[in-house]
């Protein structure tokens, strides 16, 4: 399929296990300062694809096919230590957990003076100034407090603003947000999702945002992608993705959200595939209440539904 | 109104952590109608969970009132404990964990039967898979350990054991909040059914407003352990009047079901 040369392309992806393909040739591209939202429940790949671009894999998976170029830069050819380089200032990572991802010894302000100068040559005072500068423009009231802080000491939204902030203030060219905002309150949440949505108007940064709350990826995403058993199968601008859903499977997500006027479906039965079942035909078929014969047999491939809106099912 | 299955009255439990008195719960008093669909919603640390484990006899509360089918229930232990969990159940967030990881669940469900004395030993098995029909398991899921099922099934089976006993009443905490949702949309469905099924009233406690306002008719807010709104589901979403409801109205993302524009 063509794909436009963006900031990010990821091009026919395969990540494995010693036993199975966890991502089974995932293309998608992002554009410069694009928030691009993946959707998918547990055990979709959607994580795993994430992290195959930072190449931090956790240990047992492996890239064994497809490319990454990130800004013209070959990512799968690149030597750990550029890619150690890379990552951190051109590129940064937000984990779900910022309890695993902040080391409880440190302070805050050790973690960011770490950071910056890793990656620059900058003076202690003035590097703890821009990032007491950057905590004050998320609405951290008082980030001298919080830069002297250890992270047991904060709450667990404080945490993860932290670590949002600490994934900015190299100022990257591209953000791996994984699940940023699942382990918070709905109300932290939202401001959560905010600064994010603000840091990105202030620098331009692309965010790559994976997350099983639809809702979220509706209000922050440009454009959504669904995966569905390691599989992309569908993707495009975000009011066609949600407006005109092209899979099926898109639908039945949609309509299992339940909303405020009462409107919540269970248009599917049964549960997600678990990592390494094995479909000959479309992995959505034997779930899918719109199935036809072929689907059993052949996978579909994506095709274009509408402008920029591509969707992997026989019946599209 | 008649007569509530379950009312709490003034219920109250204080925690300590370090040197700081954590008010869980301070002060709620509720009531649910027979066959009556009461919401729960709030944030962490609201306390909704520890009220739950007061009105289920979980644990005690420093003051305040349980009152079941107009019996203060509030200190009952023994027999009388007995006859409270015939007409209460409960399903919790980790269904794995609700089970003995060891036993077939099956076996788990056969163990609740005979503690109530609700199936003779020839009729056992079929009082098992009648129970696994309801929640749309098959016999076979019977025959599994509970790691052995997908996360959906293993809440079908724990909410199996919950109504093998035909409660009055079941309550409801996070019991969607690990699963994914269309496996949560399933789950509800299914709660749906049983509620009608068995006329049993249902207290279901969760952090997502949109989805305690899908499932239930009424519902109480929950903030620093008080409720501090409660009404019929639609019109408090609609018309919120408290400053806490406004603000978990005001953080949540919907998804545009139709009119697209990119």
């Amino acid at each position: 399929m063509p794909m436009t040369q963006g900031l990010l392309t990821i091009d026919d992806i395969r990540v494995s296990s010693a036993r199975h393909e966890i991502v089974k040739g995932v293309s998608l591209s992002i554009g410069q300062g694009e928030i691009y939202g993946l959707a998918g429940e547990s055990g979709c790949g959607k994580s795993t694809l994430l992290k195959s671009v930072t190449r931090l894999l956790p240990p047992g998976l492996r890239v064994v096919g497809g490319g990454l170029a990130f800004d013209g830069i070959d990512l799968l050819a690149l030597p750990p230590e550029g890619m150690r380089r890379l990552r951190g200032r051109r590129l940064t990572f937000v984990s779900q957990n910022a309890v695993e991802a902040l080391n409880d010894s440190r302070t805050v302000g050790a973690h960011f003076l770490e950071t910056m100068r890793s990656h620059g040559r900058i003076g202690r005072k003035e590097a703890l100034r821009q990032a007491a500068e950057l905590m004050a423009s998320l609405d951290l009231s008082d980030p001298g407090r919080i830069l002297a802080s250890y992270p047991f000491e904060l709450s667990g939204g404080m945490n993860q603003r932290v670590l949002i902030a600490l994934a900015m203030v190299m100022k990257p060219d591209l953000i791996l947000a994984d699940e940023p905002t699942s382990a918070l309150d709905a109300a932290v949440q939202a401001q959560v999702v905010a600064e994010m949505m603000g840091l990105r108007e202030r620098y331009r940064a692309a965010i790559l945002i994976v997350s099983h709350n639809l809702g979220v990826l509706a209000h922050m995403a440009e454009t959504i992608g669904v995966m569905y058993a390691g599989l992309l199968v569908e993707r495009g601008p975000k009011g066609l993705v949600l407006g005109l859903p092209g899979h099926p499977y898109t639908r039945a997500l949609i309509a299992a959200v339940p909303d405020l006027d009462g409107n919540m479906r269970d248009s599917v039965q049964g549960s997600p595939p678990s990592p390494g079942e094995v479909f000959p035909g479309c992995p959505f078929a034997p779930r899918c209440p719109e199935a036809l014969a072929a689907c059993a047999g052949t996978p579909p491939a994506l095709r274009q539904v509408g402008d920029g809106h591509w969707a992997a099912c026989h019946a599209a | 109104m008649g007569e509530p299955i379950l009312e709490c009255r003034d219920l109250r439990v204080t925690f300590r952590k370090g040197n700081r008195l954590i008010k869980a719960v301070d002060g709620v008093s509720f009531g649910v109608e027979p066959g009556e669909c009461y919401g729960l919603v709030g944030g962490s640390g609201c306390g909704k969970s520890t009220l739950a484990r007061l009105v289920t006899r979980l644990r005690d509360a420093d003051s305040g009132t349980v009152w079941l089918e107009g019996r203060d229930v509030t200190g009952v232990t023994g027999r009388g404990l007995r006859a409270f969990y015939r007409k209460v159940q409960m399903v919790f967030q980790d269904p794995v964990a609700s089970f003995d990881p060891r036993k077939k669940i099956g076996q788990s469900i056969a163990e609740v039967l005979r503690n109530f004395g609700l199936a003779e030993r020839t009729a056992l098995r079929a009082a098992i898979n009648g129970a696994l029909e309801m929640v749309g398991l098959s016999p076979e899921h019977g025959e599994r350990l509970p790691g052995q099922v997908s996360g959906g099934q293993c809440q079908r089976a724990a909410l199996a054991r919950a109504v093998a006993v035909r409660p009055r009443l079941l309550i409801c905490d996070e019991v969607t909040s690990a699963l994914d949702v269309s496996v949560q949309a399933q789950i509800v469905s299914l709660l749906r059914r049983l509620q009608g099924e068995l006329n049993m009233a249902i207290i279901f406690i969760s952090h997502d407003l949109s989805l305690v306002r899908c499932f239930t008719t009424r519902l109480g807010v929950m903030l620093d352990g008080k409720i501090v709104e409660t009404g019929p589901a639609a019109e408090v979403v609609s018309t919120p009047k408290h400053e806490h409801t406004k603000l978990l109205l005001s953080s949540l993302f919907p998804v545009p079901r139709s009119a697209p524009g990119p």
